[in-house]
């Protein structure tokens, strides 16, 4: 199957920082790809630099084999790439309905129908219901966003990214500050996201990076240091010495 | 921002009919200075779409409120006689929602303290344009022919008229805006207003949206300018000095940002000040400060949010 995203020699600077150097990964529909790495490896910099947030200082980016290396983070939503915040980044004041309303909004109203009624537009309605049902928050789309448990926070950062029915998802630590109980619905709902989206995930969980990944990318100071299936990683006497550390083998 | 509820439009919609009745018991000054707060009211509405409604916070709305009035004079110099209000009012509005266009082009590139900086420096630019040139017609102010109503009205019957078209005006412009802020429009400036940040990464036009709405608080500024010229037949550079801006401010932040009925009650208010002050003291700003100050202090949500 051929790659819906595609990044080739992706390079961002920040001064003298290099915080991405030379990475360039495909994404696939059906495959679950995660990025992991010692804290400033770059990870969450190359996930700003494949939802556009960041310009990359040097490489290009192809989505459906059209370049959008050029395109910022608003367009590359709409173009299909949707992705998910480390802190959970959402209207806090807001339903949470009415949150990935607005986010399904974003890509399914075209700028001629903004001045019907918001609660006459059905298909983000539609849209959002449907999502909330998926990431199993279809009982709390009333409740205000911010009062949320962090555990479904996490799962509104999901449901959001998800809104805009994208082809690409991106997510930055979907675990992030969660508790085990949070773990095992998350990951299961990731391997079920992977069968009709092509999944970026960086994860420092990593159990549930081995349990749930096809791919595994493993970055050091910027650089990619292995890649291949989570077996490979695992017996990788480099990534062992650079990473993992000896208790994961 | 909260668009009030069904009984909070008809209570609105009450103090609009007491409003509406006082050509029947108040005197032809009371009158006047009736339509002062509907005019204060309108121009605080218009402001409040950027603030409650997408969380900009603009130095430059007096500029178009200034230019709304200009409009007025402009067009009855051009003409060689008083313009119709068919003609003018829609002038007023074209005009100054045009000049928010050109202005929020620029302005929007920058944000935060950033954004109220350029607006500030837009706005005095528009000031000194009808300050310092001979387009305005002088430093001190002109008086005006106002525009022609669809019937003559005797210069008794002025006060009445006046009053009833302003507050048509202004119940007309916070219906518009009552409705408009429960379209995706609305609710996409409101998620703006929340989460500028977010809503990028969502895929909105954050920018566009950003735009669209200086542009068309910009126009309804310039109705509100253009209603001032029409009431008190008088246009002055003052009318555009950023301080009219932060005046506005004021009556948002003391009506409540929170709610898109606030700024009326905000203008009502200091409108009101403004005249009793000077019964208590002759340092009448002292006592507008000490009761804006309580105000913001006490009232977390302005005076809409003390029903709450």
């Amino acid at each position: 199957m051929t790659a819906v995203l595609e990044a080739k020699g992706l390079f961002r600077r920040f001064g003298g920082l290099l915080a991405v150097a030379d990475v360039s990964l495909e994404l696939r529909v059906g495959e679950l790809h995660a990025v992991i790495g010692p804290n400033g490896a770059g990870k969450s910099t190359l996930v700003n630099l494949l939802a556009g947030e960041l310009p990359p200082t040097e490489g290009q980016i192809w989505l459906n084999g059209a370049d959008v290396t050029g395109l910022n983070a608003s367009r590359r939503a709409n173009a299909g790439i949707g992705r998910t915040f480390q802190r959970t980044n959402a209207m806090r004041d807001m339903t949470v309905l009415e949150n990935v309303r607005l986010a399904a909004q974003a890509v399914l109203v075209p700028g001629r129908r903004l001045l019907r009624r918001a609660d006459h537009e059905m298909p983000p309605i539609t849209a959002a219901l449907e999502v909330l049902r998926r990431v199993g928050l279809d009982p709390l789309g009333g409740q205000i966003a911010g009062k949320l448990s962090h555990g479904q926070q996490r799962q509104l950062e999901i449901a959001i990214a998800l809104a805009g029915q994208p082809r690409v998802l991106l997510l930055d630590e979907p675990l992030a500050g969660s508790g085990a109980e949070d773990a095992g619905p998350i990951a299961s709902l990731m391997r079920d996201l992977a069968r009709e989206h092509a999944v970026l995930l960086v994860e420092h969980d990593m159990d549930v990076v081995f349990a749930v990944a096809d791919l595994i990318t493993v970055m050091v100071d910027g650089r990619v240091l292995a890649h291949g299936a989570p077996a490979e990683i695992r017996a990788s006497a480099s990534v062992r010495d650079a990473y993992l550390g000896h208790g994961v083998a | 921002m909260i668009v009030a509820s069904g009984r909070g439009n008809l209570l609105l919609a009450l103090a609009g009919l007491v409003v509406a009745s006082m050509p029947l018991w108040a005197s032809a000054y009371h009158l006047q200075l009736a339509s002062t707060a509907l005019i204060a009211a309108m121009f605080a509405l218009s402001l409040q779409l950027l603030i409650g409604g997408v969380g900009l916070v603009s130095l430059a709305h007096a500029g178009f409120f200034g230019l709304g009035a200009y409009t007025v004079y402009l067009l009855g110099q051009t003409l060689g006689a008083a313009p119709s209000v068919l003609l003018s009012l829609p002038v007023a509005a074209l005009t100054a929602g045009a000049a928010a266009l050109a202005i929020g082009a620029l302005a929007l590139r920058t944000t935060g303290f950033f954004f109220l900086m350029t607006t500030l420096a837009f706005g005095q630019m528009l000031f000194f344009l009808f300050h310092d040139t001979p387009l305005g017609g002088g430093l001190d102010g002109v008086f005006i022919q106002r525009p022609d109503l669809l019937w003559p009205v005797s210069k008794a019957a002025r006060p009445a008229v006046f009053l009833l078209l302003n507050l048509s005006v202004l119940a007309a412009m916070y219906a518009g805006l009552w409705a408009l802020m429960r379209t995706l429009f609305g609710h996409a400036l409101l998620g703006i207003r929340a989460n500028e940040h977010r809503m990028r990464a969502m895929g909105h036009e954050v920018k566009r949206l950003k735009l669209a709405a200086f542009v068309l608080a910009g126009a309804l500024a310039g109705v509100a300018g253009h209603m001032a010229a029409l009431t008190d037949a008088f246009v002055s550079p003052d009318l555009l000095g950023w301080h009219r801006s932060a005046e506005a401010l004021l009556m948002v932040l003391l009506g409540g940002i929170g709610a898109l009925h606030g700024p009326i009650l905000g203008a009502f208010a200091l409108t009101l000040l403004e005249e009793l002050g000077p019964l208590i003291t002759e340092r009448q700003r002292l006592v507008e400060g000490a009761v804006i100050l309580a105000a913001v202090l006490l009232l977390r949500n302005g005076l809409a949010g003390m029903r709450r």
